[in-house]
């Protein structure tokens, strides 16, 4: 056998390795995989069209509406964090108009939508909406000619969840120091815990006593339309209005943060749907009633009717209050 | 090339000496480790680890215990030298499959709030590794006994558990080599003892040293919103465990040697559990929360290995076959991995070129246990082609052999290349990612109602995935291996 000089054997072994090598180069992604791009269909958010045509002017605002409320409180989570806590309320709204112009409106809630809170989402049940609507209202006014650009303002909405107070305005809301047995604290929702219960899902119940105060103010855009804003702000946060939660299943869940005004982020949107004047009807059974089942479908954005305001939790933190600036253009949506 | 009896001497105390300081090294270790990969001692790596019948130094320890039994007492030490190109090239994700944006309280967290990008995994660093052993006969002919040791000294940075699915996400968002990293780079001790019960048959047996770390860590949580600054304090046991080791050699010719190992499993264990207490949380049923914690890396599989070796005056040629019981692997995170065994041949060649200066030259074939990666995991592996050569020299000092060997070994890795499969349900669904679920998953599922409104997420219809290994992957690369090794026979 001939014997090979070291210098062979070197170029003997180092073809092998360098064919190993240049087959064993870093290798390509993969090239294009049958997985194609996902199209997914989602409303832009614009109004979708509910065959209807534009409607009558009418004298009166009596029939049944829809409204949409979008408020807002700030919490202060420790001053570590700011949340625009929205509440969304999808009312049936019954108005009654008499000859001198004053309203009488009934609301009920058929759907409260909160904001979550450091992860934690709250669900109003069936059994607090059950509990605390409808809730009539008197003392509402318009402008009167119920045209473009036409006043209104509603009566004081005041809204108690676990509360039974004589003076449902003015009666203070029991506080902590007034301790869970006040006797203003009703188990309202007869589920045999005190207050009315907000449950977070898989999280725990917090047990409530709050008083919502809301007055509205707005214009008629369309025979069939009022827009306005909350300018006394929503709810908890008025001088007429408190929260004290009194109990919950899990100290999560009775955690108490900071609330603060947040007047400028209040809006509703009430919509005519009885179908009078050539309005949207949307009594599908043709009962003449309008029930929750009825409505709550035209809540969503992709009904046409409403849309959904962001929550803009930077401007919860004073370091970035927006003086002098509108929120559309402060705003940087969660 | 065959070693002459054991001989007792001052020597020989020496050694026992060496072989008990590696006995009572504190190091961290395990079976296996780099010498799984790349062979224990110069001799063996260059011979393509094909040594069970054959390994006549402290190499033995590891090769075969009873093959110690060929070994005069001797003392050594070397290095191991890495550097690598391997790669996971990551393919280009189609539109529309990231998370969207569902809001603080969503299923998911968005794909644009990952820490990290998603990225290809090809800065796998180069490794240095020394190593040594010793045996000893103690004074009795036909005992031996002997250890063999490495520690890291450079490690290539990839030490760490990970997972094979779209959890990786939250974390390096990357994929990583299921058998490379860790589980090579790490300290190994095994020590055993061998005794030639007749002229043609020796036995060896031995453990290999593997730490069980156990962690009860204590954890409170003043404010939830303040997760950052919380009281920790750490509970760690290491308590000892072992493997044992079994080898056999028997002689039934004076130039044939036919050798057999046995190597068990063995992980380095990482288990416990965090206790955690959080303010405003104690009346709670599940107060405190236990974390459990079950981690286990450097992973070797259990391994019986037989090897023929014929051996002339300047010739011998080995042949080893490893059969490697993969089936029951287990993962970094202590999940059922599916792999399956392997049967790995192996070859080396030793030719003396001139006295006591010998030439190798050998090769292996190391099928990837793990299978097609067409759904939920990516595991990363290749089939491996290891071609490998060195030199051995020997001086005589004195009555005693002072050896200087050196070896360098080339692993090719089989370009692999990976497509996810489209598997849907028969709705044209995919299933929810959820434990048991091995196909291509949803991580926000069609039917996922949005607390907020009661209705499904219509931004989040279709899947929805931000697994690494999403919608596929190649891996490749070689990998080098230099060693140097010195030793002294007397």
């Amino acid at each position: 056998m001939a014997v090979l000089t070291p210098l062979r054997r070197l170029a003997a072994l180092a073809i092998p390795a360098a064919g190993l090598v240049a087959a064993c180069a870093p290798p390509d992604a993969p090239a294009q995989s049958d997985w194609a791009d996902q199209q997914i269909e989602v409303d832009a958010g614009g109004r979708a069209d509910t065959g209807v045509v534009e409607a009558e002017w009418l004298e009166t605002l009596d029939g049944t509406w829809l409204q949409y409320t979008q408020a807002s409180n700030c919490v202060d989570v420790f001053g570590v964090s700011y949340v625009d806590q929205m509440q969304r309320t999808f009312y049936i709204v019954q108005t009654e108009q008499n000859q001198l112009g004053v309203l009488t409106e009934t609301f009920t809630a058929c759907d409260v939508e909160l904001a979550p809170v450091l992860g934690l989402q709250a669900t109003v049940p069936q059994a607090l909406l059950q509990s605390t609507w409808p809730v009539t209202v008197t003392g509402g006014l318009t402008t009167g000619s119920l045209r473009p650009g036409a006043g209104y303002t509603s009566g004081p909405l005041a809204e108690l969840w676990g509360l039974a107070l004589d003076d449902p305005f003015n009666d203070p809301v029991p506080t902590i120091d007034d301790g869970p047995d006040d006797p203003r604290i009703v188990d309202l929702d007869e589920d045999g815990n005190p207050g009315s219960t907000l449950v977070f899902p898989d999280q725990c119940d917090a047990y409530i006593a709050q008083r919502t105060n809301t007055l509205m103010s707005g214009i008629m855009t369309a025979p069939d339309r009022i827009e306005g804003g909350i300018p006394l702000g929503h709810g908890v946060l008025n001088a007429h209005a408190g929260q004290y939660i009194v109990s919950a299943s899990n100290p999560l869940c009775a955690t108490r943060y900071g609330l603060s005004p947040n007047p400028g982020r209040g809006q509703f949107v009430r919509v005519r749907v009885d179908g009078r004047g050539g309005a949207l009807n949307i009594d599908a059974d043709g009962d003449g009633v309008i029930t929750c089942d009825e409505a709550l479908p035209w809540k969503e954005p992709e009904a046409g009717l409403f849309e959904r305001i962001d929550a803009c939790s930077n401007l919860c933190n004073p370091a970035n209050n927006p003086v002098g600036v509108g929120y559309t253009e402060a705003c940087v949506p969660d | 090339m065959r070693r002459s009896p054991p001989r007792l001497g001052a020597r020989g105390v020496a050694a026992a000496c060496a072989t008990a300081a590696a006995l009572l090294s504190p190091a961290v270790a395990s079976a296996g480790g780099p010498f799984d990969v790349f062979g224990a001692g110069a001799r063996g790596s260059a011979m393509g680890n094909a040594m069970v019948s054959h390994a006549d130094s402290y190499d033995a320890a590891y090769y075969n215990l009873a093959a110690m039994t060929l070994a005069e007492n001797v003392v050594g030490f070397g290095f191991i030298g890495t550097a690598n190109n391997m790669a996971i090239r990551l393919a280009d994700r189609p539109s529309g499959y990231d998370i969207p944006d569902l809001g603080e309280s969503g299923p998911a967290i968005s794909s644009e709030m990952r820490l990290r990008e998603r990225s290809d995994t090809d800065d796998i660093g180069p490794s240095m590794t020394i190593y040594g052993g010793a045996i000893s006969s103690l004074g009795i002919e036909n005992l031996r006994l002997g250890a063999v040791a490495a520690i890291p000294l450079v490690t290539s940075g990839d030490q760490q558990s990970f997972f094979v699915d779209e959890r990786e996400q939250y974390t390096t968002n990357q994929l990583h080599f299921e058998l490379f990293g860790a589980r090579i780079e790490h300290a190994t001790l095994i020590v055993g003892g061998a005794y030639a019960i007749t002229d043609w048959l020796a036995l060896g047996v031995g453990v290999s040293y593997m730490p069980s770390t156990s962690l009860q860590n204590y954890v409170y949580v003043d404010s939830v919103v303040e997760l950052s600054d919380i009281d920790l304090n750490v509970g760690l046991s290491v308590p000892a465990s072992f493997r044992p080791n079994v080898g056999l050699l028997l002689t039934p010719h004076e130039s044939v040697r036919v050798g057999m190992a046995f190597r068990e499993r063995q992980s380095l264990l990482l288990e416990g559990a965090n206790e955690i207490q959080v303010r405003g949380l104690q009346d709670g049923e599940e107060f405190p929360f236990s974390q459990p914690i079950d981690i286990r890396l450097m992973s070797s599989p259990r391994q019986f290995v037989w090897g023929l070796s014929w051996e002339t005056d300047r010739t011998l040629l080995a042949l080893d076959a490893t059969y490697s019981v993969w089936s029951d692997y287990r993962d970094t995170h202590n999940a059922e991995a599916g792999f399956s065994d392997t049967f790995s041949p192996k070859i080396g060649f030793e030719y003396t070129l001139h006295e006591r200066h010998n030439f190798r030259v050998g090769g292996g074939f190391e099928p990837s246990p793990v299978p097609e990666q067409t759904g939920r995991t990516s595991y990363v592996d290749n089939d491996r082609l290891m071609l490998s050569v060195g030199t051995g020299h020997d001086w005589i000092v004195g009555e005693s052999v002072l050896s200087l060997a050196w070896y360098a070994q080339l692993h090719g890795l089989f370009e692999r290349e990976t497509v996810k499969n489209d598997s849907q349900l028969p709705d044209g669904s995919f299933p929810r990612c959820e434990p048991g679920v091995t196909v291509v998953c949803d991580e926000v599922p069609d039917n996922t109602i949005n607390n907020a409104t009661g209705r499904p997420y219509a931004v989040a219809q279709g899947l929805q995935t931000g697994n690494p290994g999403w919608p596929g992957f190649s891996s490749g690369g070689w990998l080098a291996s230099l060693g140097l090794e010195v030793s002294w026979q007397f």
